[in-house]
């Protein structure tokens, strides 16, 4: 047996339960298929909303820093460039990771306890010309200007005004792109006011209940035709709208990222609060299978600083059942983030999340 | 649940679903009783290859055969969908020169027995199939072979039979057989009890547990065999292929293309004849079945595993590498989803069709390639239960075969 724990998936969650595995004697192996770790948290430039205490006000970018400098103290280690592609039960109580290398061939990691911190996947969206290049995920085009330093395109609408939809339409137009509008199926904003009003300070429009009906173009995006909705979210004849734009962005939404679990055996259970199907699990972050742990965005769309909570909750769930921490300091510990999560699941947004993740829980029980 | 029959038929696999639309033709009252749901085991997660040239001499064969012939008129005359019915032909591929040599005295007694098969080289078979590896040394092609998607056909005969008047229901276990005087009087189900004197087992690997519920032991075992399914992709493939086992000896390729795992060594199988124990996930044959919708489904590994339908590393890992290893282009396809499903097995690799010892019970189970013998076993099956004539003789394929078969279990 070669691991103690195998971590997928190097985004906050991730990197926060290997450091606190880590340091109470775990030996802990993360994959990631990225060529760098961090997951989402070196796209995000921006100083993190949150409450006070909990790293609000420091960018994305720094917290990730910070957790590799610990996780590099932690002897963590770190694969890069490896997709795990399945999770199977061998024997006795091991399981095996299968994981494809930098070099695409395929292996295994044999290990005593799994944990998934997949974070998620942005949510598509259908529309005529949505295979148009020049179609894209808001993530992806935040990838490309935040790590690639590439601006996909000079003039961009943006789909969607939860918080994505807001940041990354301002973190385009810092890297020089015009944006055209935000628009939004709802009636209302779906993201924080702070993100709203920086953007509309620089005069770009945020345009409630409207939405795309094709994007036109000969081989790429010329232009986006939108329109407002009545209250079945019909569009209004006569209100279409045409934006000359070379680039549409996505942001409607993201779905936990998954499939592990699914291959894992893990029982699901379908919680549009959080995002859609996401692995049951108790207050240790254990799944209804022994030894597979979830954190972040795989258990419900949160943040990262909710995500990191729930990586720390793991880490020391795990320790404490490899026999690395006594039950009561474990208890104590857990006790101590679980209070951080519920100070972070405040709000009217967060109280949603709040009350779908103790119904999660509850449901681990009801076989 | 309406409480009473002519006929029950147990299982809503291809055989069972088969079997209710040949019943209903000739009688009234056939109730067909599936615990999950139609094709949602074997019948649901196989290749659909419908093949002769593997087939074993006897019945084996002439079921095939039969089948071949009877599939075209379904699909004109009674499905009520398109059941993806395609005859491309069926092609086995080798990569050794000393297979090639065996494959020649194969194809003369294969030529023999009727079926049309042809020995093709290297690059004949690339010209078929210009995706396959310069590895692959030659080739068996028979014309006359075909190919269809396995839940629609499954699905098919189910309506076929539910517009012939059978009732079908779904989500219902069977849990027991009552007899009268060694007689089959009715069935216990769970949701109720049915009257009836005929019941057919058609529960596939769970052949076993439905025999025993009147005494009988019937030696069918769930062999797992593993899956995976490619994104959609542009045209790779035009048929479905099988690649055998590569040989390096003369005597591993001489065994090149048998098929079952015959594990009687020629002589009558014994009842308490147990599967292989040896893990045979590393031999195993592969496959690669390109779908009408730009799929496709790469396996197989096999082992027996009882019940468990997980999949597991090892065979993922090995369909993956053959499937490199042969189709090469494959290599940067993305794989969206993976099965294990337990294909019906029996130490002769024939399989248990036929009347029993208990009258009344019936059985029709055990099918190694069922897609391959539905039409035909259906038929056969009908006929037996209403006393015309038959296409194939059954003989071959009854559970007497077996010695020991109403040993008390
Ligand atoms: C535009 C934007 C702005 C945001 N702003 C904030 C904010 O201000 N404050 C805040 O708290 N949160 C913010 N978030 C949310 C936050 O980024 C996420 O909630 C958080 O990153 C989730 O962490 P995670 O560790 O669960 O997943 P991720 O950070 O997504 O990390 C998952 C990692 O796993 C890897 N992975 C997945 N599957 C596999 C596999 N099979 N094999 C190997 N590796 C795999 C992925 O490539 C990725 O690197 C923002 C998100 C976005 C998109
Ligand atoms: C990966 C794979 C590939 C294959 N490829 C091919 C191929 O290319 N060509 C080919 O000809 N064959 C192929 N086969 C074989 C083929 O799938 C089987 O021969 C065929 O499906 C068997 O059909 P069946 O109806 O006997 O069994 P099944 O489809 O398994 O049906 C039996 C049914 O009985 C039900 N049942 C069991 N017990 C009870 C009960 N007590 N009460 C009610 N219902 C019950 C089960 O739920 C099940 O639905 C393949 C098999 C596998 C696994």
């Amino acid at each position: 047996m070669a691991e103690d724990l195998v971590i997928i998936g190097s985004g906050p969650a991730g990197l926060a339960a290997a450091v606190e595995a880590a340091r109470a004697g775990v030996k802990v192996t993360v994959v990631d298929e990225n060529a760098s770790p961090g997951g989402q948290l070196f796209k995000q430039i921006h100083k993190f909303f949150g409450s006070e205490e909990h790293q609000a006000g420091i960018r994305g970018i720094d917290i990730g820093y910070r957790l590799l400098e610990e996780c590099h103290l932690a002897k963590v280690k770190v694969m890069l460039n490896t997709a795990a592609w399945g999770i199977f039960h061998s024997s006795g109580n091991a399981t095996t990771v299968a994981i494809k290398n930098k070099n695409d061939s395929l292996c295994s990691l044999d290990t005593k306890v799994v944990l998934l911190a997949t974070g998620a996947r942005e949510n598509p969206l259908a529309f005529p010309g949505w295979t148009l290049p020049g179609v894209m995920g808001a993530g992806a085009a935040q990838t490309l200007i935040n790590l690639h330093r590439i601006r996909p395109g000079n003039r961009v609408l943006m789909i969607g005004s939860g918080n994505v939809g807001l940041i990354v339409s301002y973190q385009l137009k810092q890297a020089g792109a015009d944006i055209a509008a935000v628009i939004d199926i709802k009636p209302e904003i779906g993201g924080w006011g702070v993100h709203a009003a920086k953007l509309t300070r620089t005069g770009i429009p945020i345009l409630c209940s409207h939405k795309i009906i094709e994007v036109r173009g000969l081989d790429k995006v010329e232009e986006a035709h939108v329109a407002r909705v009545d209250r079945e979210a019909k569009s209004i004849p006569g209100s279409e709208k045409l934006f000359k734009v070379d680039t549409v962005c996505i942001a409607v939404g993201l779905s936990p990222m998954a499939e592990l679990a699914w291959s894992g055996g893990c029982r699901f259970a379908y919680l549009p609060e959080l995002g859609g199907h996401v692995p049951v699990h108790n207050r240790s972050m254990e799944t209804t299978r022994n030894n597979i742990y979830i954190a972040g965005d795989i258990s419900g769309i949160e943040e990262a600083s909710t995500a990191m909570e729930e990586g720390k909750i793991a880490g020391i769930s795990i320790a404490r059942s490899l026999g690395l921490l006594k039950n009561e300091c474990a208890e104590e510990l857990i006790r101590n983030k679980e209070k951080n999560l519920s100070a972070l699941r405040g709000g009217p947004m967060g109280k949603t999340r709040k009350l779908a993740k103790e119904k999660l829980i509850r449901l681990f029980n009801i076989c | 649940m309406k409480k009473s029959a002519q006929a029950v038929i147990i299982g809503g696999g291809i055989i069972g679903c088969a079997a209710a639309y040949y019943l209903a033709k000739e009688i009234d009252d056939v109730i067909l009783i599936e615990k999950k749901c139609i094709a949602g085991e074997s019948s649901g997660a196989n290749y659909g290859m419908v093949w002769q040239q593997t087939r074993q001499d006897g019945y084996d064969l002439a079921a095939a055969r039969r089948s071949l012939e009877i599939y075209p008129q379904l699909c004109r005359e009674v499905f009520d969908l398109d059941i993806e019915y395609e005859e491309k032909g069926g092609m086995t591929l080798f990569f050794t020169d000393l297979q090639a040599e065996a494959a020649k005295g194969y194809v003369e007694y294969k030529n023999s027995l009727g079926v049309p098969v042809r020995l093709l080289s290297g690059k004949e078979t690339r010209s078929l199939e210009p995706a396959l590896s310069s590895r692959v040394t030659g080739s068996l092609f028979c014309a006359e072979e075909a190919q269809l998607n396995p839940f629609y056909t499954t699905l098919a005969f189910a309506r076929a039979a539910q517009k012939e008047g059978a009732t079908i229901y779904q989500g219902v276990e069977v849990l027991s057989i009552n007899l009268d005087r060694g007689a089959v009087c009715s069935i216990s189900t769970s949701e109720g009890k049915i009257f009836t004197n005929h019941v057919i087992n058609a529960a596939g690997s769970w052949a076993g547990t439905v025999g025993a519920m009147v005494g009988l032991k019937v030696p069918v075992f769930p062999h797992r065999l593993q899956s995976l399914v490619t994104e959609q992709i542009p045209k790779l493939l035009t048929r479905t292929i099988q690649g055998s086992r590569i040989a390096r000896t003369s005597e591993e390729a001489a065994k090149t293309f048998q098929y079952a795992y015959d594990t009687t060594g020629g002589n009558r199988p014994c009842i308490n004849q147990q599967p292989p124990a040896e893990c045979i996930i590393e031999s195993s044959l592969f496959y690669a079945k390109p779908t009408v919708n730009g799929n496709i489904v790469l396996g197989t590994a096999c082992d027996f595993a009882g019940y468990n339908r997980e999949t597991s590393y090892e065979a993922l890992a090995v369909i993956a590498h053959m499937a490199k290893m042969i189709i090469p282009r494959l290599k940067d396809v993305n794989i969206i989803r993976s099965w294990a499903n337990f294909d019906p097995w029996t130490a002769d690799g024939i399989p248990i069709v036929g009347e029993t010892g208990v009258k009344g019970f019936f059985i029709a189970a055990g099918h190694g390639t069922g897609m391959s013998h539905a039409p035909a076993t259906g038929e056969a099956l009908a006929g037996l239960i209403t006393g015309s004539a038959a296409a194939i003789p059954l003989g071959e394929a009854n559970i007497n075969r077996f010695t020991g078969y109403r040993e008390e279990c």
